[in-house]
């Protein structure tokens, strides 16, 4: 099971856990014999309804339940107001208390506001809080992330407002918290591809500079964090900017960029007399948009890189080999 | 290389107890996942060449049991609902025992229709009617229609559109379009085009992204993670290298490394395989990880096939493509 | 024997026994608390006739070794010759610190543990404008880091249940007559706007070196025998204000010439215990420090079994029968071993191991909340002057604890500050002086002269522009304030041990009574004395010395606290632990529990508090 240490069950210790679990386990199983066969006989009263949420407290990964829970609230809806379904995402947000990581229960989650009466904004927006709140607890939970993307979604579309900027200050705040937070970096670029199709950054090259910025002050607090190695691959090289931007300003850019990683390099180098693997790896990427993106002249040293990486990353080496047959 | 072996008799002896485990709480609280669970025992023995540790006919039994009337589908245990990860397993168990036909083809066509009902206009597929979507249900559904020669260019072509939605830039795959990319949905999204027959819909460039994206993921231990600045665990060795295998890269990483570190999550006491060292074990990371020393040729395995995740000697039947 | 005059008691504040657990059901907090006999309780009408172990002195040490006994098995005595817990590491009112004072300064003690106490208390509080026992002072501040020893004892003694903690972020290191908060976290120093890139790159490069700096013997041996400041200049390319925040602010060392592995250590320990409870490195108990976290220990202990009596004094201990005497009469037969702390040593003892070394404490209650030293919702921060950044020219740094009235240890609109250094003779009152008026000269520019901390410029009356600080700020030597600080009480003292300054404690400390070595005609013959709270401003020294202690009473310390008491816990909390996080789907789960790689592992955060949402 993942992340629970192994535990030495000796005789007496086992003993006394299934002396302990007998009752338990006698009554979860008529609990769940009691609330399956009412299921079965699509009882849907609120007695039926009040055994879902006892048998979804000791397990609330059954998935069943979950869908019986909501086959009893379809029926019963008509008599269900704001509390009742307040109530109940109150509900799942204890569960996800406990387990944050069950897809189920976000599943229901995100029906209940669904079904909310009238679906309003003002929940939604709630929604977003909370969300918020969740990714503080754990701001790599990619559940979290996603449910977030659909309550932006939601709340764009009832608001007709797009959400872009908050969420771009949004992945910022995460990014500064913590460097390696990928899933902050990593919807850092879709919102960004979003602005720009929608044509929402006024001032492009102030916008360009500032991420530029950004990229170099990440690369020289952290040269060992692939996330940010990750994004600026995807700045210089897949995002639209690179489109956008004039050609002569763009290969400076390029260039910049090679000037600064091969500093941070022969630091690295003068310190640990070792190349920095990540530095090597982006220098291959930025010389080849140099010489096939921008048709450059340059002198590459694309070769004595993966020469290098073969030694200092042995496990990928195989990768390298091919990458060099490939020049 | 590394000092440890794998410990077979202790995983078929683990494997087989599984269910002698009814004094345990544990047993009854994780009976939502119990067809899942029997598939992954059963391909575990199956790469251990111990299939009999099961009993078949009990097996079968307890798989037709799990069908569920209203859905079409199978359900993790008796009166629990239809939904395409349990489906997958259901048929996968009786692929395994070559009792396909046991299905019936009344229950057979309900099945198809299940899977068929589950697909969504932009090609994508629910888990079950409550519309929960995302890449692990194009795998599941595809690789049901394949085990049982149903694939169609009606079903195929959308979701191969899904799939190609959820690349990213980096060269990962994630659950859905502009999410993050995660070792898992690598192998579900590569994983669907190769049951399709429809790898050649990425690009050169793009596979090898992908492979990139894939090999980054070995850590200096040894171990894979899922995504970037996360601690390895033995599922990963499933998920990245049954994936790299599939593109062919299986040796962009270290094979070395990565048995030492699977054959250091074992119970040696008890057998079963845990995520990382000195955790508890269970069935779902046994099976996988004794799927991914299959797939670098530890001796003694049955050679497994990275698509399906059971072994050829099962998947040779399946349908890889649909006819034109 | 109540004083009125007393600070209320841990149990009058706390009283322990059923609180609402996560899913609102009544969950036992598995200890329940009896009172403790002394102050809460009358004495008990009798004293046990044999015990396996007596302890005298209340302190932090005693009451750790009291509680790990008990736990043990031993049967406990635990005295104190006072009316307060704490003894050396006692919480007091100002009431309280008068009759300290005059006893400290009785001359007639044989040896001296204090000298040159100097009390003063503003009239304000005779007059009754502030209150006695509203106040609680420290004769031995401490601050509790996040990763360290004592927490995890904490924890797992379940002693944090009786008390309450907060957070202190704010760390303040003077420099060039200028106070400037530290840039200790990998998010300040990404997002710090005046470091150089190169600068931000070295800082970092040295943080993360330091996690593992042990493994990468490599990195340091050369420079083992060196000043940690070499080794960050040579090897690290660090610049001077980088160089004296991490040994002074960090690594709090006690002057330059900290060696390269010791200041390592204690850079590593301030790092380590970022995160693990917050983004913050430190904790301190609410209503007190030591005296709060030694009564705790106390009343585990009592649970345990242990019996406690105050006002309780030993007069003898003979070696022979392993009899204790004390004041009243009373008798005791000890079967395994006595201890006491050096303070509570019997008449005519001849066996007190030397305090050699000399710690120079001044603690003034201020009448200003000092709020704007504080990072926001908290109530406490730390400065440090370090070597020669006080116009005395000081060798050795001057550390500040600052505690402001949301910790529960002073009024309204007043705080504690805390100076301490290990300057040693006259020298070291001066340095406390100079801190005191480099604080002085701050806190009044800073809560007076600027009226609009978001201008920041202004004009003052002469006509002069002055650029605005926020916060801790910028010099401002040219402004001369006429306005005074008010003193609500001051207190100066030096204060012995036998632990060497901002070192820990260490086997030999305690070798030093072994029983081939009576001292004929000595009362404390057999007595295992403890050790006297030393300079350091963390714990860290208590649960070593506690478990040295341990060791000699019980010949090993692998039972050390080795409590279980799991089985106590809720079932739901079991629940989640087996099945927590178990795979919830089939051949294409995704699998996303994928724990986040830290730098170091944290000790499971228990108090941490529910998720609120």
């Amino acid at each position: 099971m993942h992340g629970i240490k192994r535990k030495e069950w000796t005789k007496e210790l086992l003993r006394k856990k299934r002396e302990e679990e007998r009752q338990k386990i006698l009554d979860y199983q008529q609990l769940t014999n009691d609330v399956l066969n009412s299921k079965r006989e699509r009882i849907t009263d609120k007695n039926a309804f009040l055994k879902t949420t006892k048998l979804l407290d000791i397990n609330p990964e059954f998935n069943a339940v979950w869908n019986y829970r909501r086959e009893i609230i379809k029926t019963l809806s008509l008599q269900l107001d704001e509390n009742f379904w307040d109530s109940e995402l109150n509900f799942t947000m204890e569960k996800l208390k406990v387990r944050p990581k069950v897809y189920w229960i976000w599943n229901h989650r995100l029906w209940c506001l669904q079904s909310y009466p009238n679906s309003p904004l003002k929940i939604w927006l709630k929604e977003l809080a909370i969300v918020s709140k969740l990714l503080e607890m754990d701001s790599r939970n990619f559940h979290g992330w996603h449910y977030r993307r659909f309550i932006v979604k939601t709340v764009e579309s009832l608001s007709g407002r797009s959400l872009n900027s908050d969420e771009f200050e949004y992945t910022t705040k995460k990014i500064n918290q913590n460097i390696s937070n990928f899933s902050a970096w990593f919807q850092r670029t879709t919102i960004i591809e979003s602005m720009l199709s929608k044509d929402q950054i006024s001032d492009m090259d102030s916008f360009i500079n500032n991420e530029f910025e950004y990229i170099k002050n990440a690369i020289f607090t952290d040269a060992e964090d692939q996330s940010v190695w990750t994004y600026l691959i995807w700045f210089i090289k897949e995002s639209a900017m690179k489109n956008i931007m004039e050609p002569e300003l763009y290969s400076n850019m390029v260039k910049a960029l090679i000037e600064n990683i091969v500093l941070i390099n022969d630091d690295e180098l003068s310190f640990s007399g070792k190349d920095n693997g990540w530095c090597l790896k982006t220098l291959i990427v930025l010389e080849s948009i140099q010489k096939e993106y921008l048709k450059e002249d340059i002198q590459s040293k694309s070769q004595e890189y993966l020469d290098k990486l073969i030694t200092i990353d042995p496990l990928r080496k195989n990768r390298y080999l091919h990458q060099l047959k490939n020049l | 290389m590394g000092q440890k072996e794998l410990l077979k008799e202790k995983h078929i002896n683990y494997v087989g107890s599984l269910d002698s485990k009814k004094a345990d709480l544990e047993y009854w609280l994780s009976e939502h996942l119990r067809l899942n669970g029997v598939y992954w025992g059963l391909t575990a023995l199956h790469l251990l060449d111990s299939i009999d540790t099961f009993n078949k006919e009990e097996v079968i039994e307890f798989v037709l049991s799990c069908w569920d009337e209203n859905t079409g589908g199978f359900a993790a245990y008796p009166r629990h609902d239809g939904h395409l990860l349990t489906t997958l397993s259901g048929l996968q168990i009786l692929a395994t025992f070559d009792a396909l036909d046991r299905l019936g083809s009344e229950k057979e066509d309900r099945l198809v229709n299940f899977v068929l009902c589950n697909q969504k206009p932009d090609g994508s597929f629910q888990g079950d009617s409550f519309g929960e979507v995302d890449t692990r249900f194009v795998y599941t559904a595809l690789s049901c229609l394949s085990i049982l020669n149903k694939l169609t260019k009606e079903v195929v072509d959308p979701a191969v559109e899904y799939i190609a939605r959820c690349y990213n830039f980096d060269g990962g795959f994630g659950l859905n379009p502009e999410a993050e990319s995660h070792a898992a949905q690598a192998f579900t999204c590569i994983g669907a085009l190769a049951i399709v027959g429809k790898l050649d819909t990425l690009t050169n460039d793009q596979k090898e992204n992908i492979a990139v994206w894939l090999s980054e993921r070995q850590l200096p231990e040894g171990g894979l993670n899922g995504r970037p600045s996360k601690l390895p665990d033995v599922c990963y060795s499933w998920w990245v290298l049954s994936t790299l295998a599939i593109l062919g890269k299986a040796d962009w990483i270290d094979f070395s490394k990565l048995t030492d570190f699977i054959l250091n999550c074992q119970d040696p006491k008890n057998g079963g395989i845990s995520d990382r060292p000195d955790n508890e074990v269970d069935v779902f990371h046994t099976v996988f990880g004794i799927g991914g020393l299959s797939i670098m040729g530890y001796p003694g395995l049955k050679e497994i096939d990275p698509v399906y995740c059971m072994p050829y000697t099962v998947t040779k039947k399946f349908q890889r493509s649909y006819a034109d | 024997m109540l004083n009125s005059e007393r600070r209320p008691s841990m149990a009058e504040r706390r009283p322990s026994f059923f609180s609402p657990g996560p899913d609102g059901s009544l969950q036992s907090t598995s200890l329940l608390v009896p009172h403790l006999a002394g102050i809460e309780d009358p004495l008990p009408e009798t004293t046990p006739e044999q015990v396996d172990v007596v302890i005298a002195g209340t302190g932090l040490i005693e009451s750790i070794l009291s509680a790990a006994l008990a736990w043990q098995g031993s049967t406990v005595l635990h005295i104190d010759s006072n009316n307060y817990y704490g003894d050396t590491w006692a919480t007091m009112t100002i009431d309280q610190l008068k009759n300290w004072t005059t006893l400290v300064n009785d001359k007639s003690s044989e040896t001296r543990f204090y000298k040159d106490a100097k009390l003063y208390v503003s009239g304000l509080v005779s007059q009754g404008k502030f209150k006695s026992k509203n106040f609680g002072i420290d004769l031995s501040p401490k601050i509790l880091f996040a990763q360290s020893d004592l927490l995890s004892v904490l924890i797992k003694s379940r002693v944090h249940q009786y008390l309450e903690f907060q957070s202190l972020s704010n760390f303040h290191t003077f420099e060039n007559d200028n106070f400037e908060r530290l840039t200790n976290s990998k998010q300040e120093i990404f997002t710090n706007q005046t470091l150089p890139l190169m600068t931000k790159r070295n800082l970092m490069r040295f943080i993360k070196f330091v996690f593992e700096w042990e493994k990468n013997t490599e990195v340091w041996e050369p420079y083992a025998d060196q000043p940690l400041a070499s080794f960050l200049v040579d090897k690290f390319k660090l610049e001077k204000p980088q160089v004296f925040e991490l040994i002074f602010s960090i690594g709090m060392c006690r002057n330059l010439n900290t060696r390269t592995p010791e200041g390592l250590a204690r850079i590593r320990r301030f790092l380590t215990s970022f995160d693990v409870y917050g983004p913050f490195p430190v904790l301190y108990s609410k209503y007190g420090g030591p005296g709060e976290l030694s009564q705790g220990f106390c009343r585990s202990a009592a649970v345990a079994g242990a019996t406690y009596k105050l006002n309780h004094k030993l007069v003898s201990y003979d070696p022979n029968s392993q009899t204790a005497v004390f004041e009243d009469g009373s008798r005791v037969r000890v079967t395994e071993k006595i201890v006491a702390s050096p303070t509570q040593h019997p008449p005519n003892s001849g066996n007190i191991p030397p305090q050699k070394y000399e710690v120079h404490r001044l603690t003034c209650v201020v009448e200003k909340d000092c709020l704007q030293w504080f990072s926001e919702g908290e109530n406490a921060a730390m400065v440090v002057f370090p070597p020669d950044s006080l116009k005395t020219g000081n060798t050795e740094t001057v550390q500040v604890a600052i505690l402001g009235s949301g910790a529960e240890v002073c009024e309204p609109g007043t705080s504690i500050w805390y100076f301490s250094t290990t300057q040693e003779g006259p020298r070291g009152d001066l340095d406390l002086d100079a801190a005191l008026e480099a604080m002085i000269a701050s806190i009044l520019r800073e809560s007076s002269e600027i009226p609009d901390d978001d201008e920041l410029v202004q004009i003052n009356p002469d006509g002069v522009s002055l650029v605005n600080s926020v916060k801790l700020g910028k010099s401002f030597k040219e402004l001369v304030s006429k306005e005074q600080i008010n003193f609500i009480m001051k207190l100066y003292y030096t204060q012995y041990t036998s632990t060497p300054p901002f070192d820990v404690v260490t086997p030999n400390l305690f070798d030093l009574n072994k029983s081939d070595k009576y001292m004929p005609g000595a009362s404390d013959n057999g007595i295992l004395y403890t050790s006297l709270p030393s300079g350091e401003v963390s714990y860290d020294e208590a649960i070593t010395a506690a478990k040295l202690l341990y060791e000699k009473i019980v010949g090993s310390d692998d039972d050390f606290f080795d409590l279980d008491f799991e089985n106590d816990e809720p079932d739901s909390k079991n629940n989640n632990k087996t099945m927590g996080n178990y795979d919830e789907s089939a051949i294409a789960d995704d699998d996303d529990d994928d724990d986040d790689i830290r730098m170091m592992d944290a000790e499971p955060v228990e108090f941490a508090g529910e998720m609120e949402i």
